[in-house]
């Protein structure tokens, strides 16, 4: 009897504490019930088959002799890469390690955000927000995954939503890598970021301003130390609510010392000897309303989600890193058009983490169809300045020209996200005089 | 011949080298906790004659190679303090440069009457002086304040080439030029006192002074017989072989060494308001300050010209002696104070392909002149003041040259920019000499005009750049320059050029005959 009620009492304090549980969870967990919020990348079946396979690849190091066994988890480019690196003149091959998949929550202010905003989100006739600067968190936490036009469309709008801790500061080092001859031209800068809308770690949320006349979206501002042309040369851009306004941009020119107006609509320009388009900046920047989406599917790849920069081995001229470290998830994948029948690309294929909505992988073909490019981002979890929380952020790219054999790599040493203060004075014409010389 | 050989190997190797041997490195050098941050540039550049009258060729050059220089640039900042609220740093440019023309060409140095005169070739050939120090001042800056006190260069200009409002500081061309050089070579530093304040205004007006208390540094004109000079005069002619140096020399000098000094009354003054109104980013500048460029007064130097110059030749040619040249000690030159007002204003146009357009313009109040009968300077008569204005616009643009940006440029757009210049001096009258300022006017005119351009494109991932530029003025005169550079990684840059002169206009013939070959090579950290 006293067994009895020992066991009933245990399973009655087992109870209690899970309801306790759940109730100090509510926030989370209720919301994620209502809304299936945060996404998790894999259903708790999928989960276990991932586990499964982990028990054999985790900690392996994936190289020119192993690779064919887990290709299917690649972009078909990229598992060329390291089966044939002799391609990237790298007879020495590349390698990289697989980790377990570690689930990612987004932080409590993009869930309570989310929470709060998605049922005001005003779309028109075809899926373009009209009420941008009044809203923030994912304005469709649940895409239409049947309706592959409107559910493309709501995965790009989260993306674009994901304001990467509303203030980030990261320290850029960018070679554009010739890698037949073994050269590299670097630059180096430090960037910040502050969005002025949709905030939701920071305060003042969701606006950083009571009254925004200009429209401003999101601020960006850099600082040049290489290449030794441009040091010293600082640039900032003002990105505006109005899809259809181009952007404003100003930059003081060290060498001719001047504040020089810049054009910033020539989006398909290439930036300074890098495979890189204006566009292609975290894999996509610019208006949604540009291109139409189709979302496509699922699609389990191999992606670098806990990618500590420090680890990556490399030396000069080399044209990716060894020691990339990447775990398995199940992307999201949107086919992306644009709207400009003159557009440089002919399509892009995104591959989206559904927890953090950043693009992880993209793959970019030609106007004739033809593959073309393919380009990866590197992401990690930083602690907030703010909240504390961790914040996934962008901490690499690599950029590789399958058509030309071209490459170059973005490594970004996390400064600050989530920052209290990024001055907005950053992005004015007299910051840009003063720390002129 | 063999040291024409051994030369141009030694420059052919050290290009091989550098072009295949290229590595990362560090581009700055940052010291003592980046406390000190360290940046330069080194560069030997050279011209290759290709026109060259053979008269000139067999008396004064042994080689085509008339301007051969190494020069560096040494950047430094001092990060004295640097905190949240405010930030005090020390900025230091300094500059060397050695030409070497007339060190290897004895032909150019040697002899009675030398291509470069003796007494300006040292002045002109290596740094002396103040000349080493370009930029040296304190930068404090807190909160909307800006204060920067010392030697400084300022840029108040938008367009390129033309100094159309861009006149704080004088400049030196005796080894380079705007547009080929960068500033802190063309323009050389004043002690300044100048601040900024940002203030919160409608039209983020921003608010700029500067005040420069009477330190005076004329322009630096090029010197007779060197590459950007005037050309040395042939031997054969019985007046010049027992004399040192030419007119030229001789009037330059003068103007040189009748310049004030620094003295309180030669103070300067700069205003400038910049703001952002109606997307159009515009400033407003006022400038009241001393003339860079001399003004001959015609009744000291006539009489001084002719006894101190023009006798002296006379007795050369009679007695066969050489003769020293002398000066007088009164003045012959001034350099009046004028003032200007301007303005620039720069946009970016949607509806014309989103592309950038800038203004520039100006109205010079009392902007002294010579006169000389039918505007001839060797019949100088008197000085006068007159108002002037003046324009530059500019539009700048990027192109997609089809599949060729795409195949051989990596979709790097073609970079395209166009300016027209305008300028006109009020009460105009014929004998006012301006065709030899260099302001592009023909002679009796009181207008002038211009058009320049350049044209770049960017190859196969900015390792290499074709560049197109020159400029055309309606009285015949033009520059072309087509430049070619290869830059193999993150420090070297090798540049060649083909810089071609021409004019139709006797009085106004710049550089006409002095077409080369530019080979430039660069290394930056």
């Amino acid at each position: 009897m006293s067994l009895r009620r020992f066991q009933t009492n245990g399973a009655m304090l087992c109870l209690t504490l899970s309801v306790l549980a759940v109730l100090l969870a509510t926030p989370v967990v209720v919301c994620a019930e209502q809304l299936n919020f945060p996404l998790a990348a894999f259903s708790d079946e999928e989960l276990a088959k991932v586990r499964d396979w982990e028990k054999t690849w985790a900690g392996k190091k994936i190289d020119q002799n192993n690779v064919d066994q887990i290709k299917e988890f690649l972009p078909e480019s990229y598992a060329g890469v390291y089966k044939k690196p002799e391609v990237w003149f790298e007879p020495k091959g590349f390698w990289f390690t697989i980790v377990p998949y570690k689930r990612y929550i987004e932080t409590k202010g993009m869930i309570e955000a989310t929470n709060k905003y998605h049922t005001q989100v005003k779309v028109d006739a075809s899926d373009i927000i009209q009420n941008y600067a009044d809203i923030a968190g994912m304005p469709f936490p649940n895409p239409d995954f049947a309706n592959p036009a409107k559910g493309g469309q709501q995965i790009a709008w989260n993306y674009d939503f994901n304001t990467h801790g509303d203030a980030y500061h990261w320290f850029r080092t960018g070679p554009a890598l010739e890698v037949k001859q073994k050269t590299e031209r670097v630059s180096d800068s430090d960037m910040y970021e502050l969005y002025y809308v949709s905030r939701v770690d920071v305060d003042p949320k969701p606006n950083l301003m009571a009254s925004n006349p200009k429209g401003i979206r999101r601020g960006y501002y850099l600082h040049m130390y290489k290449p030794p042309e441009f040091i010293h040369t600082s640039m900032f851009n003002l990105r505006y609510l109005d899809y259809s306004k181009s952007d404003d941009g100003y930059m003081w020119y060290s060498q001719f010392r001047r504040i020089r107006r810049v054009s910033t609509a020539q989006r398909t320009d290439s930036i300074d000897g890098s495979d890189l388009i204006y566009d292609d900046e975290y894999l996509w920047d610019g208006a949604i309303p540009r291109n139409t989406y189709k979302y496509i599917g699922r699609k389990d790849l191999l992606c670098s989600r806990q990618m500590d920069i420090k680890k990556l081995e490399r030396v000069s001229g080399q044209g990716m890193p060894n020691g990339i470290i990447r775990e398995r998830l199940n992307t999201l994948v949107v086919e992306v058009v644009s709207k400009d029948k003159n557009y440089i690309y002919g399509k892009r294929v995104w591959y989206i983490d559904p927890e953090s909505y950043y693009i992880q992988w993209t793959d970019i073909y030609d106007q004739l169809g033809r593959f073309w490019k393919c380009f990866e981002n590197w992401t990690n979890q930083y602690p907030e300045q703010t909240t504390g929380e961790m914040k996934k952020v962008i901490v690499g790219t690599e950029f590789m020209d399958f058509q030309r054999i071209h490459c170059g790599i973005s490594i970004q040493e996390c400064k600050g996200v989530g920052l209290k203060e990024i001055d907005q004075k950053n992005f004015t014409i007299d910051n840009l005089q003063k720390g002129g010389y | 011949m063999k040291r024409k050989i051994l030369f141009l190997s030694a420059i052919i190797l050290a290009f091989i080298v550098s072009a295949t041997g290229v590595r990362q490195v560090m581009a700055e050098v940052r010291l003592a906790d980046d406390k000190i941050i360290l940046n330069g540039t080194i560069k030997q550049t050279m011209y290759i004659r290709t026109q060259m009258n053979s008269t000139e060729y067999k008396e004064y050059h042994k080689t085509h190679v008339d301007y051969n220089r190494f020069s560096a640039l040494l950047k430094a900042q001092f990060k004295i303090k640097d905190c949240q609220e405010e930030s005090i740093n020390f900025i230091t440019a300094l500059k060397y440069w050695y030409e070497l023309a007339p060190v290897y060409d004895p032909k150019m140095r040697n002899g009675m009457s030398p291509a470069v005169p003796e007494r300006d070739r040292n002045w002109y050939s290596r740094t002396k002086d103040r000349d080493y120090v370009s930029e040296a001042y304190i930068d404090y800056i807190r909160g909307p304040w800006n204060i920067r006190f010392g030697q400084q260069i300022v840029v108040w200009g938008e367009t390129d080439i033309k100094r159309t409002v861009d006149i704080i500081n004088p400049i030196d061309v005796r080894l380079g030029s705007p547009g080929v050089d960068a500033w802190e070579e063309i323009k050389m530093g004043l002690f300044m006192l100048r601040g900024t304040y940002q203030t919160q205004l409608p039209g983020s007006l921003l608010l700029e002074a500067l005040y420069i208390p009477g330190d005076f540094r004329p322009a630096r004109l090029p010197v007779e017989g060197t590459h950007y000079g005037p050309n040395p005069v042939p031997n054969k002619d019985g007046f010049y072989p027992y004399m040192p140096y030419g007119v030229t020399t001789w009037l330059f000098d003068k103007a040189r060494m009748d310049a004030p000094g620094w003295e309180l009354k030669n103070y300067e003054i700069g205003l400038r308001v910049r703001g952002f109104s109606y997307n159009i980013d515009w400033t407003l500048l006022y400038y009241n300050g001393l003339y860079d460029a001399p003004i001959a007064i015609a009744d000291k130097l006539n009489p001084a010209f002719t006894s101190d110059y023009i006798l002296k030749g006379v007795v050369g040619s009679i007695t066969k002696t050489p003769q020293h040249l002398t000066f007088p000690d009164e003045k012959c030159y001034q350099y009046p104070r004028y003032s200007m007002i301007g303005g620039t204003a720069q946009t970016v146009v949607p509806k014309l392909h989103d592309s950038v357009w800038r203004l520039e313009w100006f109205y010079n109040h009392n902007e002294p002149y010579n006169r000389g009968t039918n505007a001839d300077s060797s019949k100088l008569y008197d000085t006068v003041k007159r108002d002037g204005c003046g324009m530059g616009l500019n539009y700048g643009d990027k192109f997609t040259l089809g599949n060729f940006t795409h195949k051989f440029c990596q979709d790097k757009m073609l970079d395209v920019s166009i300016t027209l210049f305008y300028e006109k001096v009020f009460h105009w009258d014929d004998d006012i000499i301006i065709s030899e300022s260099g302001r592009g006017h023909r002679r009796g005119a009181s207008h002038s005009s211009e058009i320049a351009w350049s044209a770049q494109q960017f190859f196969f991932n900015q390792q290499f750049m074709a560049m197109f530029m020159g400029s055309y003025n309606p009285i015949g005169k033009y520059f072309i320059c087509p430049i070619f550079s290869y830059v193999p990684g993150n420090h070297w840059r090798w540049e060649l050029g083909f810089p071609t002169y021409g004019s139709r206009t006797p009085s106004n013939k710049g550089l006409h005959d002095k077409d080369s070959v530019l080979l430039r090579a660069r290394y930056e950290f």
